[in-house]
């Protein structure tokens, strides 16, 4: 126990102070002959001055620079790791994308011609609703592990579009009145379950606005979240795979929203409507595939990585956004245009393409995320990437807003 | 330091009699405690000799470190030490000397130093082991005084590899290559070497004749 040996091994040269500062000093004490012979107990002052007889090192011996009384304290430390920083990386850059946006609209008016509505939107919700329970129907009376399979290679996709039907929505991208947004949203959240369309709207609209606020945002990790995973491969498998229950336990910590409306109340009255159909007719057994579809859509699964992809720190590159330009977006609504749904949110993602175009030297210096899947590996087995590799910014304690 | 300072300095000087009398004092008491736990005739006894034993000959192997550091001064006291401990443990002195002062120099962390490894981010098992790497040292020794002295009359390139990576006490196993050792130092390593590869095969044979096995089942014979 002479160093901390914490240092990398490189070909650069250290100084005799660096040298120092990495040494350590046990006091001496009765029986520290026993286990360091000839003084070596006082390793950092033999590194100080090495040319001292060993007999004469307890004469220098300066009791302040201890590092540790003990032997046993020296190995406790050793066999401890680093202390990993749990912290996440602040940012002072408010309204990053709201200063984007200005930018944009002064140089490309003409991006305003993409705003708008796609009412077409209507029928990809109805088709996937559709698709997506005619297919849990379909395969009730198959084995667990066909359900499994078909849950995780089809079923999860189809939940997925579900969540990014019901962002579209929430938005009020699909129809001009509210009310039938709305409606939609709560037609394509049949398949899901959970009735979390409408909670989801308003969160959403939160983390539009108040972007990386810690209590605010409900996309940001709360510090005790963060903290309990930490950085193990297994504990962030495990969080990826019941995400949806972390992310339901942290919504409720956001005070700033009044939950309880008509349309909340109408949500939950929909999916117990659904439920209780589902149940009454006697086809229980849809269940599995659905909860396993739902649970894959945006957890343990590739998909995962989209919603992560959003605004993790990804390949050491601190973006506050990220986009994905892959091959995902072809089956999940353009979903992966996220740098340009957040500078611009009015547009429904069948234009986002076209504004991407556009405006492309605002965006292509910006690093892509090229694989969810590669995303999801490096987040679970890269020690460097847990909850923490995201921006927070600090909220100012007045003007809250009454959303 | 500069050279005024060290004279000036009481501190810097070797008391030639601490260390003989350290010296000779630790590893006779070491022998004499390793004698007895071999004729102890219970199994505390014999535990008690052994560590304390191992505790006072570590002090005197520890002696090495200090021979590195006072090189040219120790002289004398370079050689008892290795009639009475280095070459028992098969360890020639000039296997520590100019390898430990890098790790004093500004090479200190680097790839050359041969006593750092990055090990404080390294797992448990990682840091177990390596703090008892050690105890394979003989067998490595062995097979460094006996196989590879041996085939390194014939080879030149085994010879160049031998004195290079084979002739330095390091703390790993990985690519170290020492500092290049003078005429006088390389005639020091081979006369050492000769001693030490008389010894080891003396002790290659002892271990066929008695071998670990049958000490071991005559001793449990006995309780």
């Amino acid at each position: 126990m002479s160093h901390t040996y914490s240092k990398k091994k490189t070909k650069k040269l250290t100084t005799q102070k660096e040298q120092i500062e990495d040494s350590i000093d046990i006091q001496s004490s009765l029986f520290s002959f026993l286990w360091a012979p000839l003084n070596s107990n006082l390793h950092k002052l033999h590194h100080k001055h090495p040319q001292i007889p060993y007999h004469n090192l307890r004469k220098v011996e300066n009791m302040k620079e201890y590092n540790y009384k003990s032997l046993t304290q020296a190995m406790f430390n050793f066999l401890q790791k680093e202390k990993d920083i749990f912290e996440f990386v602040s940012s002072k850059e408010d309204d990053f994308h709201t200063t984007r946006r200005k930018e944009i609209l002064k140089k490309y008016p003409e991006v305003k011609k993409l705003f708008g509505r796609n009412p077409w939107t209507s029928v990809f919700i109805l088709i996937t609703v559709i698709t997506q329970m005619g297919l849990a129907f379909l395969i009730s009376d198959s084995s667990f592990l066909y359900q499994f399979l078909l849950a995780f290679c089809v079923g999860a996709f189809l939940s997925h579009n579900c969540f990014v039907l019901i962002h579209e929505c929430g938005h009020n991208l699909v129809f001009r009145k509210v009310f039938w947004n709305n409606i939609f949203c709560l037609i394509a959240n049949i398949p899901l379950l959970a009735p979390t369309a409408i909670a989801f709207k308003k969160y959403h609209s939160l983390h539009h606005s108040k972007l990386h606020r810690i209590g605010v945002d409900a996309d940001l990790p709360p510090l005790w979240e963060a903290k309990l995973v930490g950085n193990s491969s297994f504990k962030k498998a495990l969080w990826l795979l019941f995400f949806p229950i972390f992310y339901a336990i942290r919504s409720s910590s956001v005070t700033k929203i009044k939950l309880i409306c008509p349309w909340v109340i109408a949500n939950i009255a929909s999916q117990v409507l659904a439920l209780g159909l589902i149940l009454g007719l006697g086809y229980s057994n849809i269940l599995p595939y659905l909860l396993m579809s739902f649970f894959f859509a945006i957890g343990l699964h590739p998909l995962g990585g989209r919603w992560m992809q959003e605004h993790f720190h990804v390949n050491d590159c601190e973006q506050h956004t990220n986009s994905y330009y892959g091959i995902g977006n072809l089956v999940t609504f353009n979903v992966g245009y996220h740098n340009e749904h957040h500078d611009i949110p009015h547009i429904p993602w069948s234009r986002i393409k076209e504004y991407r175009r556009i405006t492309s030297n605002f965006y292509d210096n910006l690093k892509p995320v090229k694989s969810w899947t590669g995303l999801v590996m490096d987040f679970i087995f890269n020690p460097k990437m847990s909850l923490f590799s995201r921006y927070k910014v600090e909220e100012e304690k007045k003007n809250v807003a009454n959303w | 330091m500069n050279m005024k300072m060290k004279e000036s300095s009481s501190l810097y000087e070797l008391s030639m009699a601490t260390y003989f009398l350290d010296l000779i004092l630790s590893s006779v008491i070491g022998y004499i405690a390793l004698t007895l736990s071999y004729i102890a005739n219970n199994l505390l006894t014999e535990m008690l000799f052994l560590i304390s034993g191992s505790i006072f000959l570590y002090r005197a192997l520890f002696f090495i470190h200090e021979i590195a550091h006072h090189y040219q001064k120790l002289k004398w006291f370079k050689w008892t030490w290795f009639a009475m401990i280095g070459s028992p443990f098969l360890i020639p002195p000039i296997f520590y000397y100019k390898v430990h002062l890098q790790h004093h120099s500004n090479k200190y962390s680097t790839i050359n130093d041969p006593e750092y490894q990055n090990l404080k981010n390294s797992n448990i098992l990682k840091k177990t082991l390596f703090l008892f790497l050690p105890v394979l040292s003989p067998i490595f020794l062995l097979i460094r005084f006996t196989l590879i002295s041996f085939l390194s009359i014939f080879s030149k390139r085994i010879n160049e590899w031998k004195i290079s990576k084979g002739s330095s006490l390091t703390m790993y196993l990985e690519d170290y290559e020492r500092p290049l050792l003078n005429k006088k130092e390389l005639k020091e390593l081979h006369i050492s070497e000769l001693i030490l590869f008389m010894l080891s095969f003396l002790y290659l044979i002892s271990i066929q004749r008695f071998s670990f096995y049958g000490i071991l089942r005559v001793q449990l014979l006995e309780y």
